[in-house]
């Protein structure tokens, strides 16, 4: 959970770089005697990433899953597209030090509206090592070619060179969660409330993201390809964006969540979107402490056992840089990776506050995963 | 939570356009027929002769129930029900939003403005600021011309999140409209900092017609609309950009440009209205009136907007065939119509029946009346050029003149203004003036209204 998540939350994230606009109504004439009728602001959700997955598959692969386009409703699955001109990318740290050693990068084609309204898009996947590796640049080895899989159709499955398999396209959102639930308790937890009742009182266990979509992109690739079965590696994904003949990181994610917890102001999330892992400590470090001390307050208050300062301390170091960190070949879970079963956000509650409040109340996904690739279950249509 | 909202809906009816086919079918005009989907019959068009020349030939013709009419209908459905299982669900409701206001966009419907209205205001009820809620109710208060409350809402926002995206182009825009247009180049200006995009662009574009700057806005125009495929903007919002661009080309005598540029809108959008209003005002200047009119119908079936509607009447008129002055009749009945039932959404339309009623010299008085009541509180450019055509149309030329200067201290290079800036020198009997007004006006552009430009000739024609 975090970009658009955040986005959707109370001070939401926006890319705003990757501001797009929809169009004005009426007929709008630059030299009629009425009004603009202009474009809103709004942000890109092609380039909003919902989430992302690390997992092992099997004894010798590890899957990658980004998702974007959140909120994609069951009738709009047909057009849901990928941004042509962005850069999707998987960044990955074999070494320990935040700094990406491998990446695979994605680009997708023009739209093609087939006859039954639904679309389809060309993609290619390159990968990277080294130097190479930390930019973001259309630059590496291919090593995929495919098609996106049309709203309704089997999955088209791309060949990845050198083993694994390849998937875009519409999906099932796998994440859970009741943000309705948590936005007002973030709320009222900025705002100072200490009473648990009001705090917690409105979340239902209803999940926010049931019967709504996702674009994703599914990657499977050999173990020995992120650094080799048993490595501790580090993952997250980035969006780009061509701006002035460069290419403009505008978006990032690697646990859920972090944005949307840690960061309070838009200014915050952005810039956050913006950075390398390697700059988290610097810029996240004390709105983790922050965080956690305001938790805390609510838990004495309530008489709970709250974290001491060197336990804050050692959290905000797991936390940051934020990154996913998984053990290649480790099937454990979350914060192991994450599979998309996993209750992040129950996980989460439960980190942040010392283990005192455990569930969102939303504990499982609306629809059942897949055993084999692409994994998400088919779109909501 | 102070805001209830319907339960899910049916696929909502076309509140103005079935009001318009009421009122047409009632005065016996045509655009109930226009109304129709195109794959029924549709003898009114097929009477009007070929939609364009042979350039548009094989671009679909609109239908009233396309594939995205059903898929925003499906949206609005699928996120109202939800919103009725958890009212506090700011997600859905703003979805919900997004929808109605594409719906509006889409046909016109100024019911759905008014229920996206609702959604937004149920949104921020849930989760105050949420910004793209904002965005959404700032596009929506500004289309339902609530553009005070547009600005107020932009200003708090931005209070609490400077440099807010949303925050800045509802500040801009308001302002705009407004007639506030320091406050506008600041927020515009600010939003372009954030991030170049096609907005940004396409906002300093409009700023700098306004100021103008023609050549300028033009410049910026192209670049927005470039942007925007950049963007991977497709359809409607490509042909959108695509048809700012061939207005200000057109606005400038580029006739050949603009022509080019609303052909690559429909190519974007076949059922584009804007473009075929676009093409029509072309075809219309060079003389061909069925060419202009044919056009004209379609986008009135797509969008039953009133002034697209009094354009036809006009272009009724010019050409003058029997029984078009019966159609001319009735599609004035409609604008008349359409404005009266718009009031009740905050006289969307009342600057558009003020030009309408003066253009044609139709009850002057309250043309006036209804141009300063906009002007009390949008003091830009057009209420003053609304204003003083009025008070001319109303005999009171003296008074139009001094309203018409404030017109014109603004600097803006249009057409239409210096039309009617030279039709007031005219009858204020300054020869010299009115010439080089009305000279100005016609080598700026001839394409700007056709009954109009006709006027304008005879005027000079006139002169001594």
């Amino acid at each position: 959970m975090k970009a658009s998540r955040t986005n959707l939350t109370t001070v939401g994230l926006m890319a705003v770089a990757g501001l797009v606009a929809a169009i004005g109504a009426g007929p709008a004439l630059v030299s009629g005697a009425d009004h603009l009728d202009a474009p809103t602001v709004k942000t890109d959700k092609r380039i909003d990433i919902t989430d992302i997955y690390v997992a092992r598959r099997g004894a010798s692969r590890t899957s990658l899953i980004l998702n974007v386009n959140p909120l994609t409703s069951p009738a709009g699955a047909k057009t849901a597209a990928f941004r042509p001109s962005a850069l999707y990318e998987w960044k990955i740290d074999t070494t320990g030090d935040a700094i990406a050693d491998v990446a695979y990068r994605i680009r997708f084609g023009p739209v093609a509206t087939m006859s039954d309204g639904t679309v389809q898009q060309s993609f290619e996947i390159r990968r990277a090592t080294g130097a190479a590796a930390r930019t973001n640049a259309w630059s590496g080895t291919r090593i995929a070619l495919g098609t996106t899989t049309r709203a309704g159709r089997s999955p088209r499955i791309a060949t990845v060179l050198g083993g694994g398999s390849a998937f875009a396209g519409v999906r099932d959102d796998p994440f859970f969660f009741d943000l309705v639930g948590f936005t007002h308790f973030k709320a009222r937890l900025l705002a100072g409330s200490t009473d648990e009742a009001d705090l917690f009182s409105d979340f239902t266990g209803t999940d926010t993201f049931a019967g709504t979509n996702v674009s994703a992109i599914v990657l499977d690739v050999p173990n020995a390809a992120v650094g080799g079965f048993g490595r501790h590696i580090g993952v997250w994904a980035t969006v780009s964006i061509r701006q002035n003949q460069q290419w403009v990181q505008v978006e990032r994610m690697a646990r859920p969540a972090i944005n949307t917890v840690f960061n309070n102001t838009k200014a915050e999330k952005e810039a956050a979107n913006r950075l390398r892992p390697t700059d988290d400590r610097a810029f996240d470090h004390s709105n983790v402490i922050d965080t956690l001390d305001a938790i805390g307050h609510v838990l004495d208050v309530n008489h709970r056992p709250r974290y001491t300062a060197a336990q804050e301390e050692a959290i905000a170091n797991v936390l940051l840089p934020d990154v996913l960190t998984f053990k290649v070949g480790d099937a454990s879970g979350f914060l192991n990776g994450r599979r998309p079963a996993n209750d992040v956000i129950d996980a989460e509650l439960s980190l942040l506050s010392n283990g005192q409040y455990t569930s969102d109340g939303v504990n499982a996904n609306d629809k059942a995963f897949l055993t084999v690739f692409p994994y998400l279950a088919a779109p909501h249509l | 939570m102070n805001i209830t909202l319907v339960a899910p809906r049916v696929p909502r009816i076309r509140a103005i356009a079935v009001l318009v086919a009421m009122i047409a079918v009632a005065v016996g005009s045509q655009v109930a027929v226009s109304l129709l989907p195109r794959n029924a019959a549709n003898p009114a068009v097929a009477r009007e002769g070929p939609a364009l020349d042979a350039g548009l030939a094989g671009v679909d013709a609109p239908t009233a129930d396309s594939t995205v009419l059903r898929r925003i209908h499906a949206d609005i459905a699928f996120w109202s029900s939800r919103l009725q299982r958890q009212p506090k669900d700011f997600v859905s409701a703003t979805e919900w939003a997004a929808a109605d206001i594409e719906l509006a966009r889409a046909t016109g419907d100024l019911a759905a403005w008014d229920e996206a209205e609702r959604a937004t205001a149920q949104a921020l009820a849930a989760n105050p600021g949420y910004g793209a809620a904002v965005g959404y109710r700032g596009t929506v208060l500004l289309a339902l011309h609530r553009f005070v409350e547009a600005r107020d809402m932009a200003r708090s926002i931005l209070a609490e999140r400077p440099g807010d995206p949303f925050g800045l182009s509802t500040l801009g825009d308001a302002s705009l409209d407004l007639g506030a247009y320091a406050d506008a180049r600041a927020a515009y200006e600010a939003l372009d900092r954030t991030t170049r995009s096609a907005a940004s662009l396409v906002r300093l574009g409009r700023l700098a017609y306004v100021d103008g700057q023609p050549e300028r806005a033009i410049s910026l125009t192209r670049d927005a609309s470039a942007a925007a495929e950049v963007e991977g903007a497709q359809g409607e919002r490509l042909a959108w950009y695509r048809c700012q661009l061939g207005t200000l080309l057109a606005s400038t005598g580029d006739t050949t440009g603009a022509e080019a540029t609303f052909m690559a809108a429909l190519t974007a959008d076949p059922r584009s209205s804007l473009a075929r209003v676009g093409l029509a005002r072309l075809e219309a200047a060079a003389g061909r009136l069925d060419a202009a009119i044919a056009p004209l119908g379609e986008a009135i079936s797509i969008i039953p907007l009133p002034d697209t509607v009094a354009r036809r009447s006009d272009l009724y008129e010019l050409r003058a065939q029997p029984g078009d002055a019966r159609r001319a009749a009735d599609d004035r009945a409609t604008v008349e119509a359409i404005a009266r039932l718009a009031g009740a959404n905050g006289a969307v339309y009342d600057r558009t029946l003020a030009m309408y009623l003066a253009n044609h010299g139709l009850e002057p008085d309250r043309a006036v009346a209804i141009a300063q009541k906009e002007l009390a509180i949008r003091t830009d450019v057009d209420g003053y050029d609304a204003v003083a055509w009025a008070l001319l149309a109303a005999g009171r030329a003296r008074d139009a003149d001094v309203v018409m200067a404030k017109a014109l201290a603004v600097g803006t290079r249009d057409a239409r203004l210096l039309y009617h800036a030279g039709m007031i020198a005219a009858a204020l009997d300054d020869g010299q003036r009115a010439r080089r007004l009305l000279t100005s006006a016609l080598a700026l552009d001839a394409t700007f209204d056709p009954l109009q430009v006709r006027r304008a000739r005879e005027t000079l024609a006139g002169l001594p």
